[in-house]
């Protein structure tokens, strides 16, 4: 606000922060997932929800976490504080553009690529995504009447409007990665693909999982019964993921 | 009336919209309980429903003119009666329009818009209106039938218009108890609001602005903007947040309501506005910019209180004459433009037409039409407005002779 200026949009030379939630990451795909984004990103903030494990050192070891923090007790079952804090500290930095990713999300290269055209503008202040639900490999993703992620697009990335009222809903679970309020902004949905590998993994995995949201949301206030119910589904319809596919 | 002695208008005419039958009941109630005090008169060609108090009489077209308006007060309940009604220039006008419906004649919202800038009193019979005319003008109240103090002080307006005293006193009081009516649905009911929530919410934070609440007014927009987010409203933007500039603005934080509004301009137009504006601020014109600010919030009572302190610069001067335009205030804003340095073509036609506008409420009809002929010198297209005085004249006869039906002694 120079001069009695107000802030206004840039045309170039923003900077891209991901801002990442983590715990007990080891041995999943946070590494992967660290080393991808360092390669497009200018920094990283990572909240680390008490993680039992070396999830910790791992972020550590990357120069783009700029900030870490490490929560003694888990805010998982308030999720909306941890999404807060998290957005709390990333704005200390001073963002232009924020990008959330979670510590099992790959960005396709050319999604990668194009990310600085798509944030070097004054146009849009989101950017939305395909997401793709892996589903028991790395090969193929899940489409059928509950796992349809992929047929809408994601907001994953936002300009950040300093003074802007960004607004988390205080939800205990599922509560959304972004503030609600950046959607009132104009937005451009792109045909960018994001790998979401969190249901990849083994059936062991899945089942975990599955439990885990039953016993999070056992009448189903924050979530769908019957989505939670298709994850055992034993035989999801699976589609084989091309890569750099045509779709642009 | 400011300024003038005191003056009791021993009796008032209703210049209605459609039969007895046909006024809100809180407009009944009003006017039954005054009758007991004043002569009250129906304009009618025939006699009017046995459902009016019997103390309520007809009176004809032809008896207007003759009647004895310096103590007689003009309720006029339909806009196309505004260039009657200003005709015979009656101790008081007092606005009962309905709210603008979809789809009426433009006419009609123009002569609504005529008639509420050149009341002493309005009185609407809906929130939204009522809201809309409260960002317009000083003496607004609703009556709605929604409590009985509400009611209580629109009518205590009303009686004190007749007796000469200005309202003014009352204006923030009914404000006051609607903030706080709004205020206990969101507090007690805010569950069993449903659809309604988002409304209330907002209507809570326009109320608490026009009280100067302003802390709670943000809070509201706020959490209204926050629910139109999770609806899915599209307007959540322009409609809710933009409202937080207008606030902003009222806590004093010119720039803080800038950038607000800067970030609710989406259109090209908009951010074309917003260019001007990071222009203004830079050059130190914060004043020009809150002006503007609130006139695009709607907010023309503010934005003109601004503009008059402004007054050398020319940019003020143009917006104050928008402004008087908007607000139906056309004599102001005719004696606001100076003549002589208007280019010729479209600005000298504009000037015609408000010139003969502002002389057909005047109820100069004569030179009213003069000005049209001559704007249509210009463009042919003033000749529009000479028919308008002919849509007009035939809507004051179809409202005289009023609904079928409801004339009747039933």
């Amino acid at each position: 606000m120079k001069d009695g200026r107000i802030w206004r949009r840039k045309h170039t030379g923003n900077k891209l922060t991901a801002i990442m939630q983590v715990r007990n990451e080891q041995g999943r795909y946070l590494e992967a997932v660290l080393a991808e984004l360092s390669q497009f990103v200018d920094d990283i903030v990572i909240v680390d929800d008490a993680s039992t494990d070396d999830t910790h050192e791992l972020c550590r070891s990357f120069d783009k976490v700029v900030k870490l923090i490490r929560l003694d007790t888990s805010l998982f079952r308030t999720e909306w504080q941890l999404r807060q804090r998290l957005w709390e500290e990333a704005i200390t930095l001073e963002p232009d553009w924020i990008l959330s990713v979670d510590a099992d999300e790959i960005y396709e290269q050319r999604a990668a690529l194009a990310i600085r055209e798509l944030i070097d503008q004054d146009r849009y202040d989101w950017v939305g995504y395909r997401m793709y639900d892996f589903w028991g490999s790395l090969t193929h993703y899940r489409e059928d009447e509950w796992w349809t992620l992929h047929k809408r697009h994601t907001m994953t990335l936002i300009r950040y409007l300093p003074g802007y009222h960004y607004y988390y809903p205080q939800w205990e679970h599922h509560v959304p990665r972004l503030p609600i309020t950046a959607a009132a902004l104009p937005g451009i949905c792109t045909e960018f693909r994001i790998k979401h590998l969190g249901w990849a993994g083994s059936e062991e995995d899945r089942r975990a999982k599955y439990e885990r949201y039953k016993q999070l949301d056992p009448f189903g206030k924050w979530g769908s019964l019957a989505h939670y119910e298709s994850i055992l589904d034993p035989k999801p319809r699976l589609i084989r993921w091309n890569e750099e596919a045509s779709q642009s | 009336m400011e300024g003038e002695q005191a003056v009791t208008a021993t009796s008032f005419v209703i210049f209605p919209d459609g039969g007895w039958s046909n006024l809100p009941a809180p407009f009944q109630k009003l006017f039954d309980e005054l009758s007991l005090k004043h002569a009250v008169y129906f304009v009618a060609a025939e006699p009017i429903s046995s459902h009016a108090p019997a103390a309520i009489q007809a009176l004809s077209l032809d008896q207007i003119e003759a009647f004895g308006w310096a103590e007689a007060a003009a309720v006029v309940l339909h806009p196309c009666w505004i260039q009657a009604a200003m005709a015979i220039a009656p101790k008081y006008l007092i606005a009962m329009p309905d709210s603008p419906q979809q789809g009426e004649p433009a006419l009609w919202s123009k002569c609504r818009k005529w008639l509420c800038a050149h009341s002493d009193l309005i009185i609407a019979d809906a929130e939204p209106y009522y809201l809309e005319q409260a960002f317009c003008t000083e003496h607004i109240f609703l009556l709605d039938g929604r409590d009985e103090v509400t009611d209580l002080l629109a009518r205590q307006a009303f009686s004190w218009t007749l007796s000469g005293f200005s309202p003014k006193p009352l204006v923030r009081l009914q404000q006051r108890c609607l903030a706080e009516w709004h205020n206990k649905r969101l507090t007690s009911d805010s569950e069993k609001l449903g659809k309604d929530k988002l409304p209330t919410l907002f209507f809570h934070s326009v109320y608490q602005y026009l009280i100067y609440d302003l802390e709670r007014a943000k809070e509201s927009a706020l959490a209204a903007f926050e629910l139109a987010v999770l609806e899915g409203k599209s307007d959540a933007l322009s409609m809710y947040y933009r409202f937080v500039s207008a606030i902003e603005l009222k806590q004093g934080l010119t720039r803080a309501a800038v950038q607000t509004y800067s970030y609710t301009a989406v259109t090209d137009e908009d951010r074309r506005t917003v260019d001007f504006l990071d222009e203004w601020l830079k050059e130190g014109k914060d004043g020009l910019a809150g002006a503007l600010l609130y006139r695009l919030n709607d907010d023309y009572k503010q934005s003109l209180a601004r503009l008059e302190l402004l007054e050398s610069d020319p940019m003020a001067q143009q917006l104050t004459i928008e402004c008087y335009i908007q607000t139906g205030k056309l004599k102001k804003a005719k004696d606001s433009i100076k003549t002589d340095q208007l280019k010729q073509g479209d600005e000298q036609q504009q000037y015609l037409l408000l010139r003969g506008t502002s002389a057909l409420l005047a109820g100069q009809r004569h030179e009213a039409i003069h000005s049209f002929l001559e704007a249509a010198e210009h463009r042919i297209e003033a000749l529009g407005n000479i028919a308008e005085i002919a849509a007009l004249d035939a809507a004051v006869l179809e409202l005289f002779m009023g609904p079928a039906g409801d004339s009747s002694p039933d």
